[in-house]
């Protein structure tokens, strides 16, 4: 009885974790996912923001810039949790060190 | 389709060149999923477009950048970014296109997504080296973990930029990577350079025995052994020597070359070895050896075959001892020189008639190559007079070149002091002929008597289809003349029309003063 239920137990753990897992990859996909729709987005803001000779839509463009990297911004900090959550440390883009 | 992707398109349409050197990249979109949907034919043009190698690379000195991520956004606005670097630029949103650009296109950076369909980031990055090692690889990554970093570092990255990125971050990352590749290149013409003044450019020969040479110095280069260096005077003992110290990796330390043939007996112990203060008269303060001032590098002993029988037992006790006494010295003084010694003569020969010692003999001879006589690399002389005669050009402002006929006979020319003599013959050429170009009259009388013992009708042959050189007609004229009037110089010289010093000086030159 006692093994039976350690086994049970272990193979409930394995599945909790296996949850976990997948739980983890699948956040993990979504943000890869968000970090491209934000770079796609600050990219061809940016080079939108140099070729733009209207000045009066300048402003929006600084805003979607801006709300991009924000966006941004959250992707990183998230990831920072998810990184943390499963043991492994962040490695920050060489551009951006300071 | 992007408005670049438009004008590529109708410049390819309109009978345009792919790639003309306007800065406007081919826009290369290879098998890309995600454009909106192109006419067969457009789709085909743009495949072929994705293969076409740059024609103008040389011209407008861009560097090719592939861009592989499966976001579409991604690829033109990086696309973008880097033609505003100065990139020319390849997209492929899957590993195998990725890889047909590399198979058909010089790239030199690959800006490569860690995460794409099919085939893994890490996986293609793998592949990327091994079919071009040399190409340089950032790496996106959406993951930002230590762990993915080291990976792709370990696989080959040169950088790697984290997800999301701004223009600000590519743009300073590609030019990062073009400063890199610029510096790369820098250093690789530079070393050519050095190379070209110390190491093998300064031998010059492309026939297979030098071929086999260059092989030998390379690998004698790398090594620390003494070695022998054999050949005919002239083959350029010392510059082989050179080669094999500056081709190693004690380039940077001293090249000592001495002359064994040419020191005075009595003094190249002291030369040698050096001296304390009071040894013998003169000797004011101690002075250092030539094996001293080789410290850490190399020395070069030319001629060894002449070295004293006496002073060969203390090059052998220095050489295994690896220490020296300076004359009038009592203590040993530590050296660490790699020796290199050369001679013409046959050290066997030597060793056997008792002129040689044995022992050093084989010290010297741990590595052995023998330099081929230029008789044995004939298909050098055109090379060899062409450098020469750049050599000079340089130096005089003045660029001449070479009849056919004296080259010809340059190569029929057995050259007993090998490159030092054709050297020589180049030089006094040079000096003697009036014109740009050198003929036969203005080669040493030596070669030009070697022409008639080879070949006695030459002098009477006319070169090709009747056209004689000037100076030929000349000689022809003088010596003709001369013969006619039973030797009587000065009369020739008269009915000639020319001056006794020159006529003299014309004599000379062609070796037939008595």
């Amino acid at each position: 009885m006692q093994t039976n239920r350690s086994s049970s137990e272990s193979s409930a753990t394995t599945k909790g974790v296996n949850v976990e897992g997948e739980r983890m990859r699948a956040i993990r996909d979504s943000l890869h996912e968000l970090a491209n729709v934000f770079t796609g987005m600050m990219i061809a803001t940016g080079l939108l923001a140099q070729n733009l000779n209207d000045e009066s839509l300048r402003s929006y463009v600084v805003d979607i810039g801006e709300s991009g990297e924000r966006g941004s911004t959250l992707v990183r900090k998230v990831r920072s949790h998810l990184l943390a959550a499963c043991d492994e440390a962040e490695q920050v883009s060489p551009a951006r060190q300071p | 389709m992007g408005t670049r992707m438009i004008e590529v398109v109708k410049r390819v349409a309109g009978g345009g060149s792919v790639g003309e050197p306007s800065g406007v990249s081919q826009g290369t979109q290879a098998g890309d999923a995600s454009t909106t949907n192109p006419e067969p034919a457009i789709s085909t043009i743009l495949g072929a477009l994705a293969m076409e190698p740059r024609r103008d690379k040389a011209e407008a000195n861009l560097l090719n950048l592939l861009i592989v991520d499966d976001e579409r956004s991604i690829r033109e606005g990086c696309r973008d970014v880097a033609q505003s670097v100065g990139y020319s630029t390849y997209i492929a949103d899957n590993a195998e296109h990725a890889f047909r650009v590399l198979d058909t296109t010089s790239i030199d950076v690959v800006l490569l997504d860690l995460r794409l369909p099919g085939l893994g980031g890490l996986e293609v990055l793998k592949e990327v080296k091994r079919r071009r090692p040399e190409t340089v690889v950032i790496v996106m990554t959406g993951y930002a973990s230590v762990q993915s970093a080291v990976q792709a570092m370990k696989q080959g990255a040169y950088d790697y930029v984290t997800k999301p990125f701004n223009l600000e971050e590519l743009r300073l990352i590609l030019d990062r990577v073009l400063g890199h590749l610029q510096l790369s290149s820098e250093n690789r013409i530079l070393r050519q350079q050095v190379k070209n003044r110390e190491g093998f450019g300064a031998i010059i020969g492309r026939s297979p025995e030098m071929e086999r040479l260059y092989r030998i110095i390379s690998k004698a280069a790398h090594s620390s052994h003494p070695v022998l260096i054999l050949g005919e005077s002239g083959t350029g003992k010392e510059l082989v020597a050179r080669s094999i110290h500056f081709s190693g990796p004690h380039r940077d330390k001293p090249f000592v070359a001495i002359d064994c043939g040419s020191l005075v007996p009595s003094l190249i112990e002291s030369e040698l070895f050096g001296y304390v203060k009071g040894a013998f008269t003169g000797a004011a303060k101690n002075k250092d050896g030539l094996m001293q001032a080789a410290d850490g590098g190399t020395i070069f002993l030319d001629e060894i075959g002449e070295l004293p029988i006496d002073l060969q037992s203390k090059l052998l006790r220095a050489l295994q001892e690896k220490e020296v006494r300076p004359v009038g010295g009592t203590k040993p003084v530590p050296i660490d020189v790699r020796v290199l010694a050369a001679t013409n003569r046959d050290l066997e020969q030597a060793v056997a008639q008792g002129a040689f010692r044995k022992d050093l003999y084989f010290r010297l001879n741990v590595l052995s190559l023998r330099i081929p006589s230029l008789r044995q690399r004939k298909q050098d002389i055109p090379l060899l007079v062409g450098h020469f005669l750049e050599r000079l050009g340089r130096a005089s402002g003045v660029e001449r070149n070479i009849s056919d006929d004296a080259l010809k006979l340059m190569l029929s020319y057995d050259w007993p002091g090998n490159v030092r003599e054709l050297e020589n013959c180049i030089e006094r050429a040079c000096a003697l002929t009036s014109g740009p170009t050198i003929h036969i009259a203005d080669l040493p009388t030596a070669i030009q008597n070697w022409r008639e013992q080879s070949d006695p009708g030459a002098s009477q042959a006319l070169p090709r289809r009747g056209i004689m050189p000037i100076a030929e007609m000349e000689k022809q004229a003088i010596l003709g003349a001369i013969e006619l009037l039973h030797g009587d110089k000065l009369e020739a010289a008269r009915l000639l029309g020319i001056g006794k010093t020159t006529l003299y000086r014309k004599l000379k030159e062609y070796g037939a003063l008595q």
